[in-house]
């Protein structure tokens, strides 16, 4: 894995993390406006980035359309 | 219904084969306070507990399955290029044996999973209670790990995954007063 790919990787296991723990956190605090409000600006930027990540390095999961030609593979997280 | 996503929750980085960790390691992979018996045990209670705490138990539950893979990651890394001699010398002579080079669900001294490690109450408060001391005897399995590493990598993920318990702890915590604080309301009635 390239030093780009290792940091963009990053930065989206960031911006996961983010919403994880937010959707954690809103679970037992359901009132919390502004809560809700920053874990959706979470929500959005990791989708964000996501597909700048999937464009670059192929597809996270299945839900992201793959190229049929193109051998950009994202390594499986124990080759890395 | 689960979607698999292609990476880590936190990075895993091994430079070393080192047997021994690795068999340290399997106590959170296999044991009684591993997160294979977390991941279980969530996802199971989810569908008698009460509403508003589904969701959490879902998350809660998935995120320990992320976990589950990062400590695979460490076993897999830390044993995959060691000798046979090297996995006898560290206490794996007999993992080897029975399943080569390959991960197995036992614990640190080698005694496989078993769903007795786990436990579903039907009840929400023994439930979330047996929740909470899961994460609390998880966070004291990471210490005790963390104290007898000597490899710094592998101590930044295991960090990583210490404070997830104390979240995880914090969640249920909470869980437990809003359930509680219905129960109050329901005996006004």
């Amino acid at each position: 894995m390239s030093e780009e790919q290792r940091k963009l990787l990053m930065e989206l296991q960031i911006a996961d993390f983010n919403v994880i723990e937010w959707d954690l956190y809103m679970h037992t605090h359901p009132d919390d406006m502004e809560g809700c409000q920053k874990l959706n600006e979470k929500t959005t930027y990791a989708k964000k980035l996501r597909k700048h990540y999937e464009r670059l390095y192929g597809p996270l999961t299945i839900l992201t359309p793959r190229s049929c030609d193109d051998a950009s593979c994202t390594p499986w997280p124990w080759q890395v | 219904m689960w979607i698999y996503d292609k990476k880590l929750q936190y990075p895993v980085v091994v430079r070393d084969t080192n047997p021994r960790l690795a068999k340290y390691l399997m106590e959170q992979y296999g044991g009684a306070d591993g997160e294979l018996a977390a991941a279980l045990r969530y996802q199971n209670q989810r569908y008698t507990i009460p509403e508003k705490v589904i969701g959490l138990l879902t998350d809660i539950s998935t995120e320990e399955f992320g976990h589950l893979e990062m400590i695979a990651t460490m076993i897999y890394k830390l044993t995959k290029d060691a000798t046979p001699e090297q996995l006898k010398a560290a206490g794996l002579g007999e993992h080897f044996v029975a399943h080569g080079h390959a991960l197995f669900y036992n614990n640190a001294a080698g005694v496989p999973f078993t769903a007795a490690y786990i436990q579903a109450k039907g009840d929400p408060i023994a439930d979330l209670y047996e929740d909470i001391a899961a994460e609390e005897k998880a966070r004291a399995t990471y210490q005790w790990l963390i104290d007898i590493s000597d490899d710094p990598y592998i101590n930044d993920s295991l960090r990583f995954l210490r404070e997830r318990e104390n979240v995880h702890s914090m969640r249920f915590r909470e869980a437990v007063e809003m359930l509680k604080e219905d129960q109050v309301k329901k005996t006004f009635f």
